[in-house]
């Protein structure tokens, strides 16, 4: 018992020591962030990671069942460590930083990454993971395939002459709707994709009044499946009395996409944005991107 | 248990205060050994016991044990105590059963603060990082304090503070203070939005040293503070004027009533967020155990303040580990029917 806990004390004293980068082929990886999480599991180590927060939803059916460290920004110590990590992989929005703090403090390593949600930071996101668990090579490889697809689609998207106003809402409930302004990761896809943002000029995720939306007059909707679901599927959408005015709800012009995939700017992104482009420039024949190991788990 | 126990007290004529007390100070000891003995990490009382006089243990345990549990117990005694004492002398000042510290205003302007700092902190790029920590604390305590004196100024007349008029005063001014906090959710972004629901429920999750070592200190002032107004407390039980009549000093025992509830809560709440019920719960279950005298009431609700807060704090850290639970989801679930039972349990007792 003495020598299995100095030899721990011993261990955990060698980790502290260690440069903070060099998180040599670690083995309880708790990632934190969807994008972090699905870009270890794409790397190969998805039998490592011991605990995941909840914005991690992919690939789903390997993430459902490993314990949830709870909200990205809303972490605890006490939790982080009962997981045991050796490496603790936290996307921009983890925190609070005073618990990533303590943590690193009490010699649990943390590799944050510094970086806004843009379709530029994926490929640095990408080589950041690569590093922090020992799979620069690969982490390349897929850089490269990412770069090739975005390049792709962004060649594609320029030769579209249209540009259809697309309404994102991250809401639809009783209590009315909830468009994304700018700034939002909606906002960007939106752009990426080839269409106007109907509710650019609002700063972040808000309410839309009705006769807004109808003033607007979006070519399309776009929600989250998620959300669709929730609602009960594409038709009951478009009845809803919030939305059913619209010619977009009318003509039955909802897109709707899974949330992780569209907004959490991972490997999959220039797949999202090209979904995305297709399904509100349906008449221009999209070609698909070439499928890689990321995108079909 | 606590039925039995008072009819048994007060048929063998022991004051059930002899009973009631001594079985708090028990309780809260257990409570506490509770509270750093379970959490996310299974720790056993070997190793806390050996964390503590320096024995063998492994070092991250000991970090645990030293700077996550105990702190976080001891912040859990301090602000459950802070809470029930508060409640019982708003009561007390109110001579209103459903009086707590939020109805003068003080978690009301310590949330509009802090959500203030939330939404609009990072823009204050003057203070520096290693501040950063306690700036929202510190915003938050200023917030309480300053609209619990803008109440009590509202409610001055000649002089004197109208208590009737704090209490319609304190209800406009939360009112002003909820759209405050209302418009700045609309203003934020997503990320402060959800923080600012976090906060609004309460969470010991940021506790340590430092946090203690500012709410110890003041939640152990207010306390004594309050007792030392026991008295004046019971007087204004039979009316302001009466308690006059016996020779108290009635405008001053009230505002230091208000500022010392206004200093404790609002420290509490700068760090822990909302709790709430824990300010109505204690002191009501105290009353209903050990009748209303203040002396005694008072130390009562502190230790079943405490109590409540390191228990239902325990089943946050156990519940959903390792995420955590906002605490004042469960003091309220648990707190509310428990409640509401006794109170049932009660009335039915006396309409036989």
């Amino acid at each position: 018992m003495m020598h299995r806990r100095s030899f721990l004390a011993a261990s955990a004293a060698l980790i502290v020591a260690r440069p903070a980068r060099a998180f040599a082929a670690p083995q309880r990886i708790v990632a934190i962030g969807g994008a972090m999480t699905e870009i270890v599991f794409a790397l190969g180590e998805g039998t490592k990671v011991v605990a995941v927060d909840t914005t991690s939803l992919y690939p789903w059916r390997a993430v459902a069942p490993l314990p949830k460290v709870g909200y990205l920004r809303q972490l605890s110590v006490e939790g982080i460590l009962s997981t045991k990590p050796d490496l603790i992989l936290a996307d921009v929005d983890a925190g609070p930083k005073d618990v990533l703090d303590q943590l690193q403090s009490m010699g649990a390593p943390v590799a944050h990454f510094h970086a806004a949600h843009t379709v530029e930071s994926v490929a640095p996101k990408i080589r950041f993971v690569g590093e922090a668990i020992g799979h620069k090579a690969e982490a390349e490889t897929m850089v490269e395939g990412y770069s090739t697809d975005l390049k792709a689609i962004e060649t594609t998207v320029a030769g579209l002459t249209q540009k259809p106003k697309v309404l994102f809402l991250i809401a639809v409930g009783p209590s009315g709707l909830r468009g994304a302004g700018d700034g939002t990761a909606a906002g960007e896809m939106i752009g990426r994709a080839g269409g106007t943002n109907s509710f650019a000029g609002v700063e972040g995720y808000k309410p839309v009044s009705p006769e807004a939306s109808l003033a607007a007059n979006p070519d399309y909707l776009l929600m989250m499946k998620q959300t669709v679901d929730e609602i009960g599927g594409i038709n009951a959408v478009a009845m809803l009395p919030a939305l059913a005015k619209l010619s977009a709800a009318k003509e039955k012009q909802i897109v709707a996409l899974d949330g992780n995939y569209m907004l959490n700017f991972g490997p999959r992104t220039a797949h999202a944005i090209r979904d995305l482009a297709a399904a509100i420039h349906p008449d221009a024949n999209l070609p698909a991107l070439p499928e890689r190991p990321w995108t079909t788990t | 248990m606590t039925e039995s126990t008072i009819a048994a007290a007060e048929d063998s004529a022991v004051s059930p205060v002899a009973v009631i007390l001594p079985l708090l100070v028990v309780g809260a000891i257990a409570a506490f050994l509770i509270s750093i003995s379970f959490g996310p990490i299974p720790i056993t009382l070997g190793e806390i016991i050996a964390a503590l006089t320096g024995g063998p243990v492994d070092a991250m345990l000991k970090d645990v044990i030293l700077d996550l549990r105990i702190p976080r117990s001891l912040m859990g005694l301090g602000v459950g105590a802070v809470l029930a004492v508060g409640g019982t002398a708003m009561q007390g000042l109110f001579r209103n059963p459903l009086a707590d510290p939020t109805l003068i205003g003080v978690s009301g302007g310590a949330a509009l603060a802090a959500a203030s700092f939330i939404v609009f902190g990072a823009s204050l790029t003057f203070i520096p990082d290693s501040l950063r920590l306690y700036a929202m604390p510190f915003a938050a305590f200023i917030g309480g304090m300053v609209v619990v004196l803008v109440i009590q100024r509202l409610a001055q007349r000649d002089g004197r503070t109208d208590i009737a008029t704090m209490l319609l005063a304190g209800i406009a001014v939360n009112a002003v203070v909820m759209a405050g906090i209302g418009l700045l959710t609309f203003i934020g972004n997503d990320a402060q939005l959800r923080t600012i629901n976090f906060w609004m429920l309460g969470s010991l999750g940021g506790s340590g040293w430092g946090p203690f070592s500012a709410v110890g200190p003041v939640a152990l002032v207010v306390v004594l503070a309050c007792l030392s107004l026991a008295r004046v407390l019971d007087g204004m039980m039979l009316g302001e004027r009466e308690a006059q009549t016996l020779g108290f000093n009635v405008e001053a025992a009230k505002k230091l009533l208000i500022v010392a509830v206004a200093a404790g809560v609002g420290t509490a709440v700068a760090f822990c967020g909302v709790i709430v019920f824990v300010g109505i719960v204690a002191p009501h279950m105290i009353r209903l155990a050990i009748g209303p005298a203040h002396r005694a009431l008072l130390i009562g609700a502190a230790l079943l303040g405490g109590i409540l807060i390191l228990l239902a704090d325990t089943l946050c850290r156990l519940i959903v580990a390792p995420a955590e639970l906002p605490i004042g989801i469960v003091t309220s679930l648990l707190g509310a029917p428990f409640f509401l039972a006794l109170l049932l349990g009660r009335s039915r007792g006396l309409g036989a």
